[in-house]
């Protein structure tokens, strides 16, 4: 009578148990780590979204902080502008151009867009927030970047790729670890996030 | 109607085995081995669930996240497999009823949280408690389907004598 709830249960946990291959991170911009940490975690936002905003300035520059730096969680952030937001896709391009830059630069555009979000998604004056962080130099050299016609391409092939993910809402995130993924919608504390990475890598 | 009881109680059985062992699914994290240690991960999507209806203590957020999904796959599997049907049925109706009462206080409290039942995506509402309480049905229907079979099943005999 027992056999046949343990060869089902047995089945159960096998099927869950088998890995799911990652995707290749061959687009997005890297703000932490390296493709060979532990953990990967891969960001669809979009600067515009609120919860975005809450998800990269109360955990991610956090993680940033405590595992990127020391290799153990890489974080990948991927342009995925919501039709809704207005602004959503120029401050894209600002962030994909200053991810031509460095990752210096990519990191004080990422604060100040995100630090800033109440004051340019009024008026969309994203100018004056990216003036304000970045140095005079780096300034100059963004405004030149930013007029390359392969900045829209690349947001656009962000946004084909979130597409095939099948990102309904911003954030999403995968998580990579072990050979495994993780999807979550939605903001996560960074309490949270921290349980889940201490208990992935050992 | 020995029949028809025998058809209701197998319906009930697929039916709630199948409910818990697909909503386990989708909430259980999975299996991992790192350093050849297996662990059982946590599904952080359901964490963030838990957090939402604002209701457990922190400390307990994980826990339930973690062996939640495992007590319904269990659930799931005893409810198919046919042994000790009405234990299972109890706790199936119990586990049940906390969810109705937790779903009712979060909407009645006007949080917006994700219901984390059977898609990690669908938001608290009328609609969802209402789900909970006609599954509720065949499991109470397991646990007094002896008392009904004596009442029902002999009435009918005792019709079909007279």
């Amino acid at each position: 009578m027992l056999q046949k709830p343990i060869t089902t249960g047995l089945l159960i946990l096998l099927a869950l148990t088998v890995s799911i291959p990652a995707f290749s991170a061959d687009q997005g911009q890297i703000i932490g780590g390296s493709t060979n940490s532990p953990v990967r975690i891969e960001v669809f936002s979009d600067f515009q979204c609120p919860a975005c905003r809450d998800l990269y300035l109360g955990a991610i520059r956090q993680v940033l902080q405590d595992y990127s730096s020391n290799g153990k969680v890489c974080v990948i952030y991927h342009e995925f502008p919501l039709a809704a937001h207005q602004y959503g896709k120029e401050a894209a391009r600002y962030s994909e151009a200053a991810s031509r830059l460095g990752i210096q630069s990519l990191l004080t555009v990422f604060d100040s867009l995100f630090a800033d979000q109440a004051q340019w998604s009024q008026d969309g004056n994203l100018d004056a927030v990216i003036a304000k962080a970045l140095p005079r130099d780096e300034y100059r050299k963004l405004k030149k970047v930013i007029q390359d016609p392969s900045i829209n391409q690349s947001i656009d092939k962000e946004i084909q790729l979130g597409t095939k993910k099948e990102i309904k809402s911003t954030p999403t995130m995968f998580f990579y670890y072990a050979g495994k993924e993780q999807k979550v919608e939605g903001a996560v504390t960074y309490a949270t996030m921290k349980q889940f990475l201490d208990s992935v890598i050992k | 109607m020995t029949i028809t009881f025998r058809i209701l109680h197998w319906l009930s059985c697929l039916v709630l085995a199948g409910i818990f062992i697909y909503s386990g699914y989708v909430k259980f994290g999975g299996v991992t081995i790192i350093n050849r240690n297996i662990q059982l991960d946590t599904s952080l999507q359901f964490v963030q669930a838990i957090e939402g209806y604002k209701l457990a203590p922190q400390a307990m957020v994980w826990p339930l996240a973690k062996y939640l999904p495992i007590l319904e796959i269990a659930l799931g599997i005893f409810l198919l497999s046919g042994w000790k049907i009405r234990y299972s049925a109890m706790v199936t109706a119990g586990l049940l009823l906390f969810f109705i009462v937790v779903l009712t206080i979060t909407y009645g409290r006007g949080i917006e949280a994700d219901c984390g039942c059977f898609s990690l995506s669908d938001k608290i509402s009328p609609k969802t408690i209402a789900r909970d309480s006609i599954i509720l049905l065949p499991a109470l229907f397991l646990i007094f389907e002896p008392r009904l079979r004596s009442r029902f099943g002999n009435s009918v005999v005792s019709s079909n004598a007279a």
